[in-house]
């Protein structure tokens, strides 16, 4: 039994905003020139000789920026049921969302201060 | 408050008089209103990117775009054009796959949002229950497509670009998030249609701007670095990155990351008016001078005017908000990485999690004022 | 059957269709980040089966946590570790890939008889759908109150445990630090770690 209503129009709006970029590809496909050339096809290096490929060991900083990220995401998530359904819950629920935010809270700022949020 | 015109219901009922079951009458009309705001949202982009080139010439006095069509209000549509007859080039050692795809996973999250966009009471595509967590559920894909481009272009620039580009999406998530979090909790609801109506009443005093003044402001500075709009446009940084992700792209597919970005902003305006600034309610609430009139809710050309002014309205708000951005544009200077992680992670994360308990508290000491 | 039940039917086939694909492919695929790319398929159609179960909250997190989040990081770590090394061909591989069906089948058979021979307890109670959320919220601050701040808890951990773990990385060991002969660029990088590893085109 599926009781959600509504959402028969995300199945529809996921197939017309797909055309978007389908219709977009497809008429640029039937109308633009052929490809010409190898050399456009040189991968671009500010006018060098590209030197090696790309897909090599990038720094590792950015990694973890992605690690306290998930962190923060699924505690975000765990805080909207308690956003929406707050004025049921009353002066009890925010104490302990308080606690709840109070130990994640402690995780950010074990991360500033190892340096987890630094980027240099 | 359940005035307004029904367009929906009239619709299938009309069809339904007609003999269709009202299955099969409703399939009738579900492409419409997808289909308009496909077509809106393009009409807007196309309004937007005008408006960014006249404004930012003006910002810089020069003239601008000016022949195509009159004061060059068709320069956009024109250049859209031309996109498409551009050839289509693909790094030779490129993933191909990849690289088409990436800009498709980039446009498609985007679109789909336009799915809780309210206009008005019935003016929406679907009020479905998630609402706004949609639109931030959407918005979190959006830093796979631009890893899959930096990465399928096999370009250096492209792959940091990438890189920077999903690192700065997801740094300002969490403080977008938790800014949403605030109002939502003041209105109980998620469903878009609940936030404005949460709002409405006492006209512009009523709006949750002045309840919510620092999650307004995280929210705004999130939605411009989400959008990766200037002074975030790092991953596009072109003295450091050329074009980031976009580099290694020609024709079409760049014109999807080009909409995709500008769609985007446009939605992010939309967003920031329906979430505090009132969405379709206007400054002096219509419902009230129609009461001093005296005229009656029922009275079918009051329902006109009161859905065209809630969609003028809509619009206005977010030019404006639109406007607003360009000229931040111009204003400010571009930030560096790392003091866009630092304004990220340990300014607006922390300041958005101390307004979402400001609320908490205040909506159980003052319950009338924050939404019961 | 009437047309909604149609339209859920077909979502159905198509989602699972997808998402077994999807993840076989995961499974298969030669190239790592196209693994990784397609696991974020595997998520988006496992977010779809929960919308179609009535679960719209747990679809939307599905797509934000492990679509958006979890799969951003996979990527991130696939990306800045990618160095394309020529594997060596392993002695007996086949003997490796055998043995690995043969654990997979027989977990796969396992489950399958525990999923068919446990008499579940299906709640004949209609799904809450949209009110959901407001039932989870409920639930989180009364009978599962200790869970959900022992998730906290859990969370703290595990981004504690993380940057431990990860620190450790950024400061290399010696060992790791590529000798100056293998750059083979002309200058010394400022950005790279590690580079050079595949070369040879310059």
């Amino acid at each position: 039994m599926f009781v959600l209503s509504g959402y028969e129009y995300l199945l529809g709006f996921i197939f017309v905003a797909s055309l978007v970029p389908v219709l977009a590809l497809t008429a640029s496909w039937l109308l633009r020139p052929a490809p010409s050339g190898p050399e456009r096809r040189t991968t671009y290096e500010s006018g060098m000789e590209p030197i090696g490929g790309a897909w090599i060991q990038f720094n590792i900083r950015y990694y973890m920026f992605a690690l306290v990220f998930v962190i923060f995401d699924v505690e975000t998530v765990f805080l909207y049921p308690w956003a929406v359904a707050f004025n049921r819950l009353g002066l009890l629920a925010f104490v302990e969302a308080l606690i709840f935010i109070g130990i994640l809270v402690v995780g950010l700022a074990y991360a500033w201060r190892k340096g987890a949020l630094e980027w240099s | 408050m359940n005035s307004g015109i029904d367009l929906q219901g009239t619709f299938i009922n009309s069809l339904q008089d007609l003999g269709l079951p009202p299955g099969i009458s409703k399939l009738f009309w579900m492409p419409l209103p997808m289909i308009l705001m496909v077509i809106g949202a393009t009409v807007g982009l196309l309004v937007l990117v005008w408006l960014e080139r006249k404004i930012s010439a003006a910002a810089q006095q020069r003239v601008g775009p000016e022949y195509a069509g009159p004061q060059g209000s068709l320069q956009a549509a024109v250049d859209g054009l031309k996109l498409i007859f551009k050839e289509d080039i693909i790094p030779a050692k490129a993933d191909s796959a990849l690289f088409t795809i990436g800009p498709i996973l980039v446009i498609l999250p985007v679109f789909i949002s336009y799915l809780v966009v309210p206009f008005g009471q019935n003016l929406i595509i679907s009020d479905v229950g998630l609402g706004i967590f949609l639109w931030i559920a959407l918005s979190s894909v959006q830093p796979i497509g631009l890893l899959m481009s930096g990465y399928a272009s096999n370009n250096k620039y492209a792959l940091l670009g990438g890189l920077r580009a999903a690192a700065q999406s997801i740094s300002y998530e969490i403080p977008l998030a938790l800014a949403v979090l605030a109002v939502v909790m003041m209105s109980n609801s998620m469903s878009t249609i609940d936030i404005v109506q949460q709002q409405s009443g006492y006209g512009i005093l009523g709006w949750n701007v002045w309840r919510q003044p620092v999650g307004f402001v995280i929210f705004w500075i999130a939605a411009l670095a989400e959008c990766e709009r200037l002074p975030f446009d790092l991953p596009e940084a072109e003295e450091e990155l050329v074009a980031g992700y976009q580099t290694e792209y020609s024709g079409m597919k760049f014109a999807l990351f080009y909409i995709a970005s500008y769609v985007n902003l446009l939605l992010s305006a939309i967003m920031v008016a329906v979430l505090y600034l009132g969405g379709w309610e206007s400054p002096i609430p219509l419902d009230r001078l129609a009461g001093w009139l005296g005229q009656p809710e029922t009275n079918p050309i009051l329902q006109v005017i009161t859905a065209s002014m809630g969609i003028l309205m809509t619009l206005f708000k977010t030019y404006l908000l639109v406007f607003l951005a360009i000229l931040m544009r111009w204003t400010l200077p571009r930030v560096r990485i790392d003091q866009l992680l630092d304004l990220g992670w340990k300014f607006l994360l922390p300041v958005a999690l101390v307004n979402l308990l400001v609320t908490a508290a205040l909506k159980i000491s003052l319950p009338f004022a924050f939404g019961g | 059957m009437n047309l909604a039940e149609g339209v859920q039917l077909v979502s159905f086939i198509i989602l699972t269709v997808m998402m077994l694909g999807a993840a076989l492919a995961v499974v298969l695929s030669p190239n790592i980040v196209y693994s990784a790319f397609l696991l974020g398929g595997v998520f988006s159609a496992m977010a779809g089966l929960y919308l179609l179960l009535n679960a719209s909250f747990v679809a939307a997190a599905q797509i934000l946590v492990y679509v958006g989040a979890i799969n951003v990081l996979i990527l991130f770590a696939i990306m800045l570790v990618n160095k394309r090394e020529d594997f060596a061909p392993v002695k007996y591989a086949w003997t490796r890939k055998i043995v690995t069906a043969a654990v997979c089948g027989g977990l796969f058979l396992l489950l399958g008889t525990t999923i068919i021979t446990t008499p579940w307890a299906i709640d004949s109670t209609a799904a809450a759908g949209d009110e959901a959320i407001y039932i989870l919220g409920e639930h989180f601050f009364t009978d599962f109150l200790l869970p959900f701040e022992l998730v906290s808890v859990l969370l703290l951990m595990a981004l504690i445990g993380a940057i431990v773990l990860a620190r450790r990385d950024i400061i290399p060991d010696s060992s790791n630090v590529v000798g100056q002969d293998d750059l083979k660029l002309p200058e010394k990088p400022r950005e790279l770690v590690s580079a050079g590893a595949d070369g040879e085109s310059s």
